[in-house]
């Protein structure tokens, strides 16, 4: 057994996951191994006080970093909350839920402004920008959603 | 009076409907093609009464030529790049999750939008360690190395 191979829980614990494109999603809080096979199935990463736990499974995990764990794929659970703004800086909502089918994005719904803001759905054809915020294309107006957000 | 509609007195401009006040400019908030937050605007610079861009108040202070600018409305400007000023303090990590510390400093030639390297701090004590940009793999919300870093 190659023991330069060979890591601990407590060099994958504390750590910062990564995703590819060098957002600190959280840290590492738990390590998943199945009873059985004795392999590690995933994570589990603190997201913060004001965003649920995220986990992630074993094949997005690139690498097990000796500062930080990288990620091979960005979740798509990182872009809840994100602030949705005009082409021309207009705050538009806040993205409250994410879509996907069979493994890929499909839709975003936003929530517009205020408490009571109505709910809209947008794909990846409005969006102009995905980054700190997400900026929508000219002239691009959001569709009411259709489905209800469970 | 003062809310009265101006005369004009003008050779070029018949209405001042498609025309902006630059007290209405400052304070606006600036956003990088991303949507990541640069500044707030606090002055225009002109050269023979026009205007060559904005004086910008943020991370570091920055003018920002026209020429940067995408759209705007009434509260903000959107720019069409990611300021590389914008860079100084995201973390650097290499390809194998090491972190090698944050950036203190970018290397420009020129005043254009563009670098050639970052100087990278472990520690605010510590030396800094310059990165070539080709060394990099991706420069958004941090930096990622395309390889191993090797402290010479």
């Amino acid at each position: 057994m190659n023991q330069n191979n060979l890591i601990t829980s407590d060099d994958i614990l504390g750590k910062s996951a990564v995703d590819p494109e060098g957002s600190i999603l959280g840290v590492v809080s738990k390590v998943h191994i199945e009873k059985t096979d004795m392999k590690i199935v995933g994570i589990t990463v603190d997201m913060g006080v004001t965003k649920p736990d995220l986990f992630i499974g074993a094949n997005f995990i690139k690498e097990f970093g000796k500062d930080a764990i990288l990620l091979n794929r960005v979740p798509t659970d990182k872009f809840k909350g994100l602030k949705v703004m005009s082409h021309h800086g207009e705050y538009v909502g806040k993205v409250k839920d994410v879509i996907e089918e069979k493994g890929k994005l499909k839709e975003f719904i936003v929530s517009g402004k205020g408490i009571f803001g109505a709910k809209y759905s947008m794909t990846y054809k409005d969006i102009e920008q995905i980054g700190e915020r997400i900026v929508l294309k000219k002239d691009r107006k959001l569709n009411k959603a259709k489905e209800k957000i469970k | 009076m003062f809310f009265s509609k101006p005369e004009i007195i003008s050779k070029k401009l018949k209405s001042l409907e498609d025309t902006s006040k630059a007290k209405l400019e400052i304070g606006k908030t600036v956003y990088s093609k991303s949507g990541e937050y640069v500044g707030k605007v606090y002055d225009l610079i002109f050269r023979e009464h026009v205007i060559l861009g904005f004086m910008i108040s943020g991370k570091k202070n920055m003018f920002i030529g026209n020429e940067y600018i995408q759209s705007e409305s009434k509260e903000s400007i959107v720019l069409n790049i990611e300021p590389v000023i914008n860079l100084i303090g995201k973390q650097v990590f290499d390809s194998t999750g090491k972190r090698i510390g944050t950036v203190s400093r970018i290397g420009r030639k020129s005043n254009a939008n563009t670098y050639n390297e970052i100087f990278v701090k472990r520690a605010f004590y510590s030396f800094a360690v310059p990165i070539s940009k080709d060394k990099i793999s991706v420069a958004k919300k941090n930096i990622i190395l395309k390889n191993a870093h090797e402290p010479k």
